[in-house]
């Protein structure tokens, strides 16, 4: 290599470093003022699809009929779109570089507008974290960024858009390390604080310096308090409970039923949210009105426990019909309803003396955040920015580290990535991420394995399989895995079901590795498996990259014997 | 080299083009963003106008709890409007829902906190809620705070008043004779003015305070009968029968028919005739 070429390589290098750092601020900039306009068009498209006192007809006709025009373009044109856009965003950023196409960007401002303004129960938050994190990988290819770095910009611009949406920026910026990236000690924490105070500045700019709630002064009465606090820990891990398996659960229906009612699915969620908008109105769209109220102690303990209920089966219809909006905004909802309402049952019943139930509210939406999100660090932050007052940390952290445990206890996978686990995508963990230097899946595996079609019978494939001496076989078509099937039910089947299909007899539930999980997984999970471990995609699990069997694992060990 | 270095110049030219389309970018998007929102807020005004007259013919109309609804959707589209938080707090000072009245009034006394009508608003929720040291903490501030519109003294002297008459209802003599002793400083040239600081020292006990202050409304308005039968009552308890027959008999004269007057004028012109009866002839 010449000088001259050193020197070439060098200044490019250099120049991507500096470019960095201005794009880190221009993607602030713009991510800002794209949460802010998100913001804007929803409130816009709310008064004009609702006007100002809505009649009962058109709460019922407004959301079904613009969710069914939504659904089109979600089913057509921009399929990425639907849902939060925070777990498609962590998957870019893990699975793929940071690719998130222009499109996708374009296509979740127009569908979140109309399905949030139209009056789904869902956040617009999540959203504007995937719009951003579209424009920030958009620009980072105009700007033939190395894919490291135009990896680096979706949590910059992550953290710029939810500062620019909620204005919150350390908060901001700890989602992005908490939840996008999974790791605290990120080295990108100095552009996206730049990124993200740079967001905060526009939409100050264009909005002024109001806060999204008004919080009262927070006051810790008694230390007798800490326990009604706990008991607001527990209330908040059920409620992030209830509304974590509801959603999936729900989700679960809705992808199970026929792909061609995947155009008419968030129409019928539309229809629904209209019914009940028609007897709870205070459940449309964002509802951060209604958490204000929550906050300073205008709503009543009848109202705050319905409104939770009704806010929780709501949101879990807007999101499971596979409308675009988030939950960033209806876990925080939730907390303020239920919170209140604990607030208030303390008032009534507690033999100490206890605050203003809008504190309750307060922590209650940090606690609900955290059970839901997944996200305790950024939860207490979000919270202490919004009060801007340390005596709410004690109360905050005790009340969200319950309901966190909680939470985590009976629902081991957190929400976004069970989420994407529902879209066959599965993220790696922090345990995968971290284990740079041990062997991965990838070195073990063969891709030299037999797939027997799922319609081939018994007789066929009992023939196909009988030159191999593998124990166990791959079922399914063009590299997608349908199921696992054993040499030894192949062999019981084949006496009295030849002519049965060979999918009438497969294991759909098997155990499968990444190409990034390591030997020590692997091992886990061959031991458990019948004799075959399929190594999957993490971006589509039901794609086979390869197979890995007790006799490979054998011949990767000698094979690195012989090599020392 | 030469290539390398043409290499580097045309990317970097590209670079500096494409960051300087992305500024103009964000500037425009910016321009838009304003707009819309200036445009949004017009609206939002408009329809919070629409909530807030709603509320307004609501609380007319003694619908309490309608007129809180409407106030709080005018409050919740138009947060920084205290013309809508102000006739919120009324609304739900009205309806007795005195926390979150206070909280909605703190949360303006946050961003104004020297504003009198808020202070004032403050101090009579504490008054109602029964916390003496906080109303009279905000009547203070609100005496001291700042008034707008016109007729600036009047509105300071009313407060005053009410203040007093706070202080006299919870016993606080000591404080309500203080505060009435500012205020006697104050009272402008009106006769009016003058009988009601006198009538406030009456029902403070201190009559030749009182006196005096009757004496000047009735200085200032001679024909004004409260000044007149008010200093004769007054003159009657401190013993002055002579004195007090005078200004009662033009109190009548003047109009002032009421039957404590009446019995009172009756009550000096029978000591009178029982002295001069007892007089040596």
């Amino acid at each position: 290599m010449n000088a001259s070429l050193l020197s070439f390589r060098q200044q490019l290098r250099l120049r991507e470093n500096q470019i960095f750092l201005i794009l880190a601020v221009l993607i602030g900039i713009l991510s800002g003022l794209a949460a802010v306009l998100f913001t804007l068009s929803i409130k816009a498209m709310t008064y004009w699809l609702f006007g100002i006192s809505p009649s009962a007809l058109r709460f019922i006709l407004v959301p079904t009929l613009v969710s069914f025009a939504a659904g089109f373009l979600l089913k057509r044109y921009f399929p990425e779109a639907r849902g939060s856009g925070v777990p498609q965003v962590e998957a870019a950023y893990h699975l793929q570089d940071g690719y998130v196409p222009g499109r996708v960007a374009f296509g979740k401002f127009v569908t979140g507008v109309m399905c949030i303004g139209a009056g789904h129960s869902m956040g617009r938050e999540g959203p504007s974290v995937q719009i951003a994190a579209g424009m920030a990988s958009t620009i980072a290819r105009w700007f033939r960024l190395s894919p490291a770095r135009a990896r680096s910009l979706v949590p910059v611009a992550a953290a710029a858009a939810l500062a620019g949406a909620f204005n919150t920026p350390v908060a901001a910026v700890l989602f992005a390390l908490e939840e996008i990236i999974g790791d605290m000690n990120a080295p990108l924490i100095g552009s996206a604080v730049l990124a993200s105070v740079s967001a905060v500045i526009v939409e100050r700019a264009v909005l002024g310096n109001s806060p999204v709630f008004h919080v009262p002064q927070y006051r810790l009465v008694s230390p007798a308090e800490l326990i009604a606090y706990l008991l607001l820990g527990v209330v908040g891990g059920i409620v992030s409970l209830a509304f974590c398996k509801g959603l999936l659960r729900a989700r679960e229906l809705c992808l199970k039923l026929p792909a061609r009612t995947r155009l008419i699915q968030p129409a019928a969620g539309g229809l629904i949210i209209g019914i009940i908008l028609i007897f709870f109105p205070q459940v449309l769209g964002v509802g951060y009105e209604f958490v204000n109220q929550a906050l300073n102690g205008g709503l009543l303990l009848k109202t705050m426990l319905i409104l939770c209920v009704m806010k929780l089966v709501a949101t879990i219809i807007s999101y499971a019909s596979g409308n675009a909006g988030g939950i960033f905004s209806p876990s925080l909802y939730l907390g303020a309803m239920a919170g209140g309402a604990v607030g208030m049952l303390v008032h009534k019943v507690a033999l100490f003396p206890a605050g203003d139930p809008g504190a309750y509210a307060l922590v209650g939406m940090g606690a609900v955040f955290a059970g839901i999100i997944r996200a305790p660090m950024t939860s207490v932050f979000m919270i202490f920015e919004l009060t801007q007052d340390y005596q709410v940390f004690v109360p905050l952290m005790v009340a969200n580290m319950i309901s966190f445990a909680i939470s985590r206890q009976f629902q081991p996978m957190p929400l976004y990535r069970a989420l994407l686990a529902q879209d066959h995508v599965h993220l790696p963990g922090a345990g995968t991420r971290t284990a740079a230097s041990s062997r991965r899946a990838r070195e073990v595996m063969t891709s030299d394995f037999t797939m027997i079609p799922p319609n081939a019978s018994v007789a066929s494939a009992a023939n196909a399989v009988s030159e191999s001496g593998a124990k166990c076989f791959l079922v399914g078509n063009n590299g997608t895995v349908a199921g696992l099937i054993t040499r030894e039910r192949i062999e019981q089947e084949k006496m009295s079901k030849a002519d049965v299909p060979i999918q009438e007899f497969v294991m759909s539930e098997y155990g499968h590795v990444h190409p990034d999980h390591s030997l020590e997984v692997v091992i886990d999970r061959l031991g458990k498996s019948p004799g075959l471990l399929p190594v999957v995609s993490r971006s589509d699990t039901q794609k086979v990259l390869g197979v890995i069997t007790p006799q490979a694992l054998a011949q990767f060990v000698q094979k690195n014997w012989e090599n020392h | 080299m030469q290539v390398s270095e043409e290499e580097t110049v045309r990317i970097l030219r590209k670079d500096v083009l494409l960051l300087f389309l992305l500024a103009a970018c964000a500037v425009s998007v910016f321009v838009l963003t304003k707009t819309v929102a200036a445009r949004e807020g017009q609206i939002e005004s408009r329809v919070a106008g629409i909530w807030y007259q709603d509320g307004e013919r609501q609380i007319k109309a003694g619908q309490v709890d309608d007129a809180i609804d409407s106030f709080r959707k005018a409050t919740g589209i138009d947060r920084e409007n205290p013309r809508y938080v102000l006739a919120l707090a009324d609304a739900l000072a009205l309806g007795d829902h005195n926390i979150e009245a206070e909280q909605a009034l703190q949360r303006l006394r946050d961003t104004d906190p020297t504003n009198a009508e808020i202070n004032l608003r403050l101090a009579r929720l504490a008054a109602k809620r029964g916390q003496i040291p906080e109303a009279v903490l905000y009547y203070h501030t609100s005496l001291d705070g700042m008034w707008k519109g016109p007729d600036i003294a009047t509105k300071r002297r009313d407060v005053r008043l009410e203040l007093i008459r706070f202080l006299i209802a919870g016993h606080d003599h000591d404080r309500a004779l203080s505060e009435l002793l500012v205020l006697d400083s104050e009272l402008p040239e009106k006769a009016d003015a003058h009988v009601q600081a006198a009538k406030l020292y009456l029902l403070e006990g201190d009559e030749q305070r009182a006196l005096n202050d009757f004496k000047e409304a009735v200085r200032l308005d001679p024909l004004n009968d409260q000044a007149l039968s008010g200093a004769g009552e007054t003159e009657f308890q401190l013993g002055d029968r002579r004195k007090a027959r005078q200004y009662l008999e033009q109190a009548v004269a003047r109009g002032d028919a009421s039957p404590q007057t009446r019995d009172l004028l009756q009550q000096t012109e029978q000591q009178g005739r029982a002295d001069k009866q007892g007089e040596p002839r």
